[in-house]
């Protein structure tokens, strides 16, 4: 019985956290909008025009706004090799991002001006499989919204919450003259970014600018998959739904066994509601610690699979996806349901000699 | 005493108030039981009387003391007290904390032996206790009910004369009737089986 309940939290669990890697995946990658947000230039300029930045300027509740180059460099996904975004900042400027972002280099060293180097976050370094040396993009990579012409070499790995990356502006000016420039918005408190950003969206004029806001990128993005999370959804309910009538119903089986011990009791003088409190104390501990095993084994066995699976190809799991965790609840207490249901409605219609006498 | 199929459970579960007689009554120290409800006749199963079935059916789940606890008429702190008293009388104290499944069948039914006595019951009913074990263990079990008779009325169903030796009268059944009352040394001596063989 525990066995069943062990596996059936590992099956739901596993599912859950599987399917809500995807969403993981999307948040991850937009996790430096959370940062900063970027203000990008319609696609026939190279920069943003002077009467947008002076809207931004004006914005209240704004910390800092810096002037950005850029290069992107492709990284992988579960929806394949998508551009993430390096920025090219004078060093106070990263220095800056990186307090903010909560990031620290931890192995290797910073870029130095103009050198085609870059520094990246250690998620990054795991999804591209790169060690300090090698080249983070250039001219041969394919797909993705622009190369670099130049291959860039990786100087440093920086440890914290967010994936992002940087290169030196001096760098991006020299070797990347046709890439466009942008605004990178930050707030005095990072709490207000996302209503500062809002703020921003709704004031801008969205013919010349694009505010690439947290909201605004993971909102596009979860739009485009709607249709995938509609399916996500299904799986998980059937699923959940499957696993707990087929526990309950092993539950009723495990029970209907056990029904010649209950008839004893009954005979020897015990009330039925004593019996049936018996049973829900029983089943509630087999229960809850079935569903903790099975929640270790989830755990134990997701994060092994991290490693092994799902990073290498560009998917991001949570192993303790708390989520996954609240789906499983229905486990025990459809079991816990079952098992009472059954012993009551045995118990209502228990005739202690008929089960003595079968032996 | 008297070969299968000759009422003798049946007898046990009428007097005990497992079943009910299809006809006539049956009264315990003036109350008849065709007057009392099932919850009053379940009450007066748990307060006076003690059973033990062919099968030593236990709580899994449970340590032996928890299992002989169940037979207490109030189960809390007392009753811990009180069986264990109960083990320690029935010799079998070392048993008290194993769950059941770490007992042979002979202790198994020891347990239930001190179940039925946890609530110092007028009558323990035992329905064939040793049926479903081997001689020695049928007679240690047999000893212990046997000790029992100080304290109230013991009734035993077997059709194994052998186990009858401590009992101070038989009763025979046949074809679902009492036949006669012999002696358990007429009992071992077979007359029981000429009785009942007619």
């Amino acid at each position: 019985m525990a066995v069943v309940i062990v596996l059936s939290v590992f099956l739901i669990a596993s599912v859950v956290t599987i399917v809500n890697s995807v969403d993981l995946t999307v948040t991850t990658i937009y996790n430096y909008t959370q940062i900063a947000t970027p203000i990008i230039p319609q696609r026939s300029t190279l920069s943003v025009d002077d009467s947008s930045e002076a809207i931004v300027r004006k914005q209240p509740g704004i910390d800092q706004i810096m002037d950005s180059g850029a290069f992107f460099m492709n990284i992988n996904t579960v929806f394949g090799r998508v551009p993430f975004i390096c920025f090219a900042l004078t060093d106070p400027q990263r220095d800056y991002l990186m307090h903010r972002a909560g990031d620290r280099l931890t192995s290797g060293r910073l870029p130095v001006a103009g050198r085609p180097e870059a520094i990246l976050s250690e998620g990054l370094v795991r999804n591209k499989k790169l060690k300090i040396g090698d080249i983070v993009a250039g001219p041969t990579d394919e797909g993705g919204i622009a190369g670099c012409p130049i291959p860039v070499k990786l100087v440093g790995i920086m440890s914290g919450p967010s994936w992002i990356a940087f290169t030196s502006r001096s760098f991006a000016d020299a070797a990347l003259p046709a890439m466009p420039t942008f605004l990178l918005v930050t707030t005095k408190s990072p709490g207000d970014l996302a209503a500062v950003s809002k703020s921003l969206d709704n004031n801008l004029d969205h013919a010349k600018v694009q505010v690439l806001s947290n909201h605004n990128l993971v909102q596009q993005l979860r739009d485009s998959l709607a249709s995938m999370y509609l399916i996500m959804s299904l799986v998980n309910a059937m699923v959940i739904l499957v696993v707990a009538i087929m526990s309950g119903m092993l539950s009723n089986i495990y029970f209907t066994q056990r029904l010649s011990e209950f008839a004893v009791l009954a005979a020897i003088g015990l009330r039925r509601s004593v019996l049936i409190w018996h049973a829900v104390s029983e089943t509630a501990i087999l229960t809850a610690i079935g569903w903790v095993l099975g929640i270790i084994v989830t755990w134990s066995s997701l994060s092994y699979m991290r490693g092994t699976v799902f990073e290498p190809r560009g998917m991001l799991i949570d192993p303790h996806d708390i989520v996954a965790l609240l789906y499983t609840v229905p486990i025990p207490l459809i079991i816990t349901l079952f098992a009472v249901a059954t012993i009551a409605y045995r118990m209502s219609r228990l005739d202690p000699v008929a089960i003595i006498e079968r032996r | 005493m008297g070969p299968s199929g000759s009422g003798k459970s049946s007898l046990l579960y009428v007097l005990s108030g497992l079943k009910r007689p299809t006809s006539g009554d049956l009264s315990f120290r003036g109350s008849c039981y065709s007057k009392m409800n099932d919850k009053q006749i379940t009450e007066l199963r748990r307060k006076n009387f003690g059973f033990v079935f062919q099968q030593p059916w236990l709580l899994n789940w449970q340590t032996s003391l928890e299992n002989v606890m169940m037979g207490a008429p109030v189960i809390d702190s007392s009753a811990e007290e009180l069986a264990d008293k109960c083990f320690h009388r029935l010799g079998i104290h070392e048993l008290r904390m194993k769950q059941p499944s770490q007992l042979s069948g002979g202790e198994k039914q020891r347990v239930c032996v001190a179940r039925a006595m946890m609530n110092s019951p007028a009558v323990i009913f035992a329905d064939e206790p040793t049926a479903s074990l081997d001689q020695r263990n049928g007679h240690m079990v047999v000893d212990l009910l046997s000790e029992y008779k100080e304290q109230g009325t013991v009734v035993i169903v077997t059709h194994d004369a052998a186990m009858l030796s401590q009992a101070d009268r038989v009763l025979v059944m046949r074809d679902g009737c009492p036949v006669d009352w012999v002696s358990p040394a007429e009992a071992a001596a077979g007359k029981t089986y000429a009785v009942s063989q007619g």
